[in-house]
């Protein structure tokens, strides 16, 4: 099994996790409207900045590698983009002009971080741009055939397209073309002609699963979705779609690690491994995290009230303990890339804690 | 009607409907007739007067009626279901449930959901028994996607 | 005749217990399924967050109900939707006593709902006590310790009232004893029941007297006084 580090930053949930790009900082939310900023030093993490701005909760935190600049987004309708002051040595928000009147569910900044997308419950994703005219970030909506709340987002990596999934049941893949941002990109699999607003393709699990998340392949030729109804689809676009019905709890959040590797997570608490064999037949590979053994053997009478005696609480008969077997407590509701060489994800979940995991060899 | 009680929401232009959910869920509208599904109950009693449950429990499973208006059809499908169910020896349906596909495996997952809806008709125990095996086989996900599907049988 | 109903009585307790452990299992893994649920804010309020099940706004997101049935009497439902599930039980009433004992239980604890974080104040027309688990709830808990919970409860909550059906019964008789021994004319021999089976409403009164036996049923319960007539 691979190594793994784990970092309890929370007591309570974890709602989103982002990385700086050299990963020595990582911007979290402790599920209220605060977003904290920790320093590694070592093998442990120090609080080193508390950014208050929002009023509800913060619902997702993205960081610009290269700009540095970091964008969240809350219940309470708004996203705001961070600059760090380097004479203060501050975060300084500058609110965006979202215009939506609903919860901002995910935020994602495009690859080349002249934009970012920002997800909601009004029915459309607000896709942002800095107008320099104006010292602005203003934001233009994606609203074509959305029909319920927009749940997550991926961008493709020519800057142009953008996936999004949402609770009615359907990811699409749109066009987010902004003039003036973007420079006309070529074609790729989805389309060759892509003003604003173009819808490129429109994909569900088919069994009626609200699309918890996301994710374009590394080329950007093949997109992932998993959803509420415990299915991952793999979409080929003109070509060929893989459907994967997992035995398991539904997953929340996916990532590509390669063109034929998948590392997703949600409610059972584990990342699971998907792999391509011959290159188009997706499977489940593997669970992650196996669970530690339980230890045998210690389960004599004797013991069992010793241990009774001693913490004052009826134990469970299998377990011992109240503890789940597997390294996360509780659902994982998000699973990010880690490193550019895609060699470790991370992972943040209900039961407060980080995980960084090693998937180069399992 | 008062007023006061009127669902304003539900005039609201963007509210999903259910029809719209249906068809969302990868929905046909246009499923198997009321007098398919009564040939393919004829089917299902002429295997079960042989003694071939598989075959009958698979006739019965597939291309069951969906559709948001066909309630006569779900019925009499539901029945032919239930009937081959409590057929069934307790000690053979580990093997029936294995020799299923994964969609006929769900399909089936959901005639057992609505048949312990109508606990009246008394076969609550048989159909706790196909839960329990089935579970083992097809995991928590099948019934998941039991919950999550609009496309109800 | 005796043994032979006692045996017939063994095998259907027996049965009983068969069909308990899959009923319960049912119930385990669907909730286990059910239970999957994500912070949601609301889409119709803005700036809202409540439980989509009960607020029923949006018909996305309210996903399909299932139940759960042993027999007629006993059976579970289970509503669940993005941020929210809620879970009703019909508890098992045999008879009369069964449905005020159970009525009253229930009621006891869902005057007391907040105690009880997951229980909801009324219950679900034709169940008798319902749950409401929100995503919060999940946050705070284990979410298998949720479900233990609730197996656990199901469990319980049968042999709660079969046992409060026995103290009753117990309590009823021998204050039916005391009182009867201390108005009854020595004539007047009091069989009282013996049987769990046989209903503590009536108690049956023999009579031997000049005039052969004869048999009266009295209700203490139902009024304070029994009145023992004379010479019939």
């Amino acid at each position: 099994m691979a190594a793994q580090e784990v970092h309890q930053l929370n007591i309570g949930p974890l709602t989103a996790h982002a990385f700086n790009k050299d990963r020595t900082q990582v911007a979290i939310c402790p599920n209220n409207n605060e977003v904290q900023i920790y320093q590694k030093t070592g093998n442990s993490w120090n609080l080193l900045h508390s950014l208050f701005e929002h009023d509800k909760l913060v619902t997702s935190i993205d960081w610009a590698p290269e700009s540095n600049r970091i964008v969240t987004c809350s219940q309470d309708r708004n996203a705001y983009v961070w600059n760090l002051d380097s004479i203060t040595n501050k975060w300084k928000p500058t609110l965006v002009l979202l215009r939506i009147n609903r919860a901002a569910t995910c935020v994602r900044w495009s690859p080349n971080e002249d934009k970012f997308a920002v997800a909601s419950g009004a029915r459309a994703i607000a896709i942002c741009y800095f107008e320099g005219d104006n010292d602005w970030w203003v934001s233009k909506h994606l609203k074509k055939s959305i029909r319920s709340t927009v749940l997550c987002l991926d961008w493709h990596p020519n800057n142009v397209l953008l996936a999004a999934g949402g609770a009615d049941f359907k990811a699409r893949v749109f066009s987010a073309f902004i003039k003036g941002v973007d420079k006309k990109p070529p074609p790729t699999v989805w389309g060759d002609k892509l003003p604003f607003n173009t819808i490129c393709g429109e994909y569900s699990n088919g069994s009626g699963g609200w699309i918890h998340g996301v994710a374009f392949s590394p080329s950007g030729d093949a997109l992932a979705l998993c959803g509420q109804d415990a299915q991952v689809t793999v979409i080929y676009p003109g070509k060929h779609t893989s459907e994967i019905k997992l035995s398991g709890l539904p997953l929340l959040s996916l990532v590509w690690v390669s063109e034929s590797r998948i590392v997703a997570a949600g409610f059972d608490c584990t990342p699971v491994l998907l792999e391509a064999k011959d290159g188009l037949n997706w499977q489940f590979s593997k669970v992650i995290d196996a669970g530690k053994k339980k230890t045998a053997g210690e389960a004599t009478v004797l013991n069992r009230f010793r241990q009774m005696d001693k913490r004052g609480i009826a134990l469970d008969s299998e377990s011992g303990n109240a503890d789940l077997a597997t390294v996360h407590q509780n659902t994982i509701t998000l699973v990010r890339r880690y490193d550019e060489s895609h060699d470790h994800v991370s992972t943040s979940g209900v039961d407060g804690r980080l995980i960084i995991w090693g998937i180069k060899h399992t | 009607m008062s007023f006061r009680k009127i669902d304003i929401d539900a005039l609201d232009e963007e509210q999903l409907s259910r029809e719209e959910l249906f068809i969302f869920s990868n929905g046909v509208a246009n499923g198997p007739t009321l007098e398919s599904v009564k040939s393919g109950a004829i089917d299902v009693r002429n295997a079960l007067t042989r003694g071939d449950t598989a075959t009958a429990l698979s006739i019965a499973l597939d291309n069951p009626p969906y559709g948001l208006d066909n309630d006569e059809a779900k019925t009499q499908n539901t029945r032919s279901v239930l009937d081959v169910l409590s057929s069934v020896k307790a000690s053979d349906i580990p093997g029936h449930v294995k020799s299923l596909s994964s969609d006929q495996q769900l399909v089936l997952m959901k005639y057992i959901y609505k048949g312990m809806a109508a606990p009246e008709t008394g076969q609550s125990a048989v159909l706790l028994n196909w839960h329990e095996k089935l579970t083992e086989v097809a995991g928590v996900g099948c019934i998941v996607r039991v919950i999550t599907d609009r496309k109800t049988v | 005749m005796r043994a032979l109903r006692n045996i017939v009585d063994i095998f259907a307790a027996k049965r009983k217990s068969n069909t308990l452990h899959p009923y319960l299992a049912a119930v385990r893994s669907t909730l286990t399924a059910a239970l999957c649920l994500t912070n949601f804010a609301s889409q119709v309020v803005e700036r809202h967050n409540k439980p989509e099940i009960e607020a029923r706004s949006s018909a996305e997101v309210i996903l399909n109900p299932l139940v759960i049935s042993r027999n007629e009497n006993e059976k579970v439902l289970i509503e669940p939707s993005v941020n929210s599930i809620r879970f009703s039980i019909k508890i098992k009433q045999a008879d009369e006593i069964e449905r005020i004992l159970c009525h009253k239980f229930t009621r006891f604890m869902m005057l007391r709902a907040e105690h009880f974080i997951i229980l909801r104040r009324k219950p679900i027309p034709g169940y008798d006590i319902s749950f409401l688990i929100t995503n919060f709830h999940t946050e705070q808990m284990h979410k298998h310790k949720l479900v233990d919970f609730i197996i656990q409860f199901m469990e319980e909550v049968d042999k709660e009232i079969s046992e409060m059906k026995l103290s009753l019964k117990w309590r009823a008789r021998s204050v039916a004893h005391f009182y009867l021994l201390q108005s009854a004319d020595e004539d007047y021999a009091v069989a009282l029941p013996s049987e769990a089976g046989v209903s503590i409403k009536s108690f049956l009164i023999l009579k031997s007297g000049p005039y052969g036996s004869s048999r009266r049923i009295v209700y203490p319960l139902a009024g304070s006084q029994v009145c023992l007539p004379e010479g019939l």
